[in-house]
């Protein structure tokens, strides 16, 4: 079988999961989901003095902690885990896995076609959210100067980190959640182990840190935040590394994700 | 035997933990319709499952056509796999599923679509092609699961209980599908509790019991090596109590029972071949008027019985 044919293989299984997720009812509850820190960005310019809301600094520094700790955090994790676990053990769940293993296309590219679909769908729903997010957040310095510093070097440099960052998750936490799907009848468990090991990455060996999403990303922010206790000590790692090793990690557990299906035995009981 | 011509399992066993699926089945199915009969629980759905790739044999070896089902990307271009789940993806229509499925097997969208329409107009679901499978009757769904499996023209179509939820007219319709794909030389592995209707389809029986294959082969080779029963005859004729009562002068019949309306009787016998030699014999010296001789007891139900037991307990 060539490799042409192996790619649209892979094609065609990633654009029929999208079209089937995006056309979803639960995906419509993932955009009201999304919605919600730009809900708190919309509450903050009502409730904040407008003193406090012209402070461009405070703005870009509390965008940063926003995005970070909840947008990123909570938001893009938890919605990466419905739509990746969904592409595999939702499939098991619903019935229906077996009709894409039933098709003459070897399992491991089954698995990247899927992780492919899922992954357009996530782009399609947070990328958009991070972008209303970081517009929302800047109206707060109302909208004359929300336009100039969006249209600034600046401001577009950090919307294009925030989105990047924002993709860069959606392939990094994808990649875990797709392989927990493939390991574990529940993979809302791993999830939250998952989010509870991000939380501890400060305080856990350097080598083991290298697992860490969130501490990758917070690499990457245009503005580093201060999280407090739920910080995570990233910001000592090069842009470029950081986007290897959550490249890295995302091919190693898509390839290992790969390697399950190969064994995977169909059992709905 | 050439095994890139048949359905080959040598020493397949599956268990799950202290669960037997199937065990020590050596089985080889050639072109035609073979009907995979057995009580629930047999193994059946087991042993597509593992032919097809789905579960994985504990131990032995399979291979379909000479290939192996770990590899989906070959086995799939020659088997088509209608499974025992009714499950379809959620807002999928029946065209839009099949047009799916033709794509990954690397047909053009167009073709897809064309070929998709004359699957499902083979089996019956023209009109209701672009509603959504969700709507669809149980009959319906399972048309479009078979119209899946077979909508690449696949060397091999395996289907699990494919007349259930059909009505009569349903049956007879996807009965004649099957009989027509068998005639071409494809292979068609029908697994089904209605054992009249795999009477009617199948050239050869798999009968399974307690994840073993109790007999294969056509229905009379597999009649006839149940030596422990008494062979059934029916003799349709004017006097069934002469004929009776001839028989009953043989020392190897066993007994004979007119029938209701009295235009027949049926023989056991335990030496078939001997009855039949002095038969006609009886037919000249009482002079009888003689509709029929059949076998009685030459059908899947019959064998069914003797080698299960009419609950489905074996013997």
């Amino acid at each position: 079988m060539n490799t042409g044919f192996r790619l649209r293989q892979i094609r065609t299984v990633a654009s029929v999961d999208f079209r089937r997720t995006l056309g979803g009812r639960r995906t419509l509850a993932l955009v009201l989901f999304c919605s919600l820190p730009i809900a708190l960005a919309l509450l903050r310019i009502v409730m904040i003095p407008e003193a406090a809301r012209m402070d461009l600094g405070r703005t870009a520094h509390e965008l940063a902690q926003i995005f970070s700790l909840f947008h990123l955090r909570f938001i893009v994790f938890f919605g990466c885990a419905f739509l990746f676990v969904k592409s595999f053990r939702g499939e098991v769940l619903q019935h229906t896995l077996h009709l894409g293993l039933l098709l003459p296309i070897r399992r491991r590219d089954l698995i990247v076609g899927k992780y492919f679909g899922a992954l357009a769908v996530s782009l399609a729903v947070f990328v958009p959210a991070t972008v209303a997010l970081v517009v929302v957040y800047r109206l707060a310095n109302g909208f004359e100067r929300t336009l100039q510093t969006m249209v600034s070097a600046q401001g577009m440099g950090h919307l294009i980190a925030y989105v990047f960052i924002t993709a860069l998750a959606a392939i990094g936490y994808g990649a875990l959640f797709l392989l927990a799907g493939l390991f574990f009848k529940n993979p809302m468990v791993p999830a939250v182990l998952y989010l509870g090991f991000e939380v501890l990455v400060p305080f856990l060996p350097l080598p083991l840190r290298v697992f860490s999403v969130a501490r990758h990303l917070q690499a990457l922010l245009p503005v580093q935040p201060s999280l407090g206790p739920l910080a995570v000590t990233g910001s000592d790692m090069p842009g470029w590394l950081a986007v290897i090793l959550i490249l890295g990690v995302g091919a190693i557990a898509v390839r290992l994700a790969g390697w399950r299906a190969q064994g995977f035995e169909i059992d709905y009981s | 035997m050439n095994p890139t011509e048949h359905i080959v399992l040598e020493g397949v066993s599956k268990f799950y933990g202290e669960v037997l699926g199937v065990n020590n089945v050596d089985l080889k199915i050639g072109p035609g319709l073979t009907g995979l009969v057995g009580p629930n629980g047999a193994g059946k759905s087991t042993l597509m499952n593992l032919v097809t790739g789905l579960i994985r044999p504990t131990r032995g070896m399979i291979s379909v056509l000479g290939i192996s089902p770990e590899k989906p990307e070959d086995l799939f271009r020659k088997v088509g796999f209608c499974t025992q789940w009714d499950s379809f993806p959620p807002g999928a229509t029946g065209q839009s599923l099949l047009e799916d499925t033709l794509m990954m097997h690397g047909l053009a969208r167009r073709t897809a679509r064309e070929r998709a329409k004359a699957a499902l107009e083979t089996v019956g679901l023209a009109a209701a092609r672009g509603r959504r499978i969700d709507a669809y009757s149980k009959g319906m769904k399972q048309r479009v699961k078979l119209a899946n499996a077979l909508c690449h023209n696949p060397q091999v179509l395996i289907l699990d209980e494919p007349l259930n939820g059909l009505d009569p007219q349903g049956r007879s319709e996807i009965i004649e599908i099957l009989k027509e794909l068998s005639g071409l030389g494809h292979h068609v592995l029908v697994s089904s509790h209605i054992l009249h209707e795999v009477d009617l389809i199948s050239d050869t029986i798999v009968m399974m019991h307690g994840g073993r294959v109790v007999a294969e082969g056509t229905i009379r080779d597999v009649r006839q090596e149940i030596v422990d029963q008494p062979v059934q005859i029916l003799i349709r004729c004017d006097k069934p109590q002469r004929v009776a009562a001839r028989a009953f002068e043989m020392a190897h019949v066993v007994g004979a029972k007119i029938l209701d309306q009295g235009g027949g009787v049926v023989v056991s016998t335990r030496d078939g071949q001997a009855f039949f030699s002095e038969l006609p014999s009886i037919v000249l010296e009482e002079d009888l008027a003689v509709e029929t001789v059949l076998p009685a007891d030459e059908d899947v139900r019959a064998v069914y019985d003797y080698l299960i037991g009419p609950e489905g307990g074996q013997r």
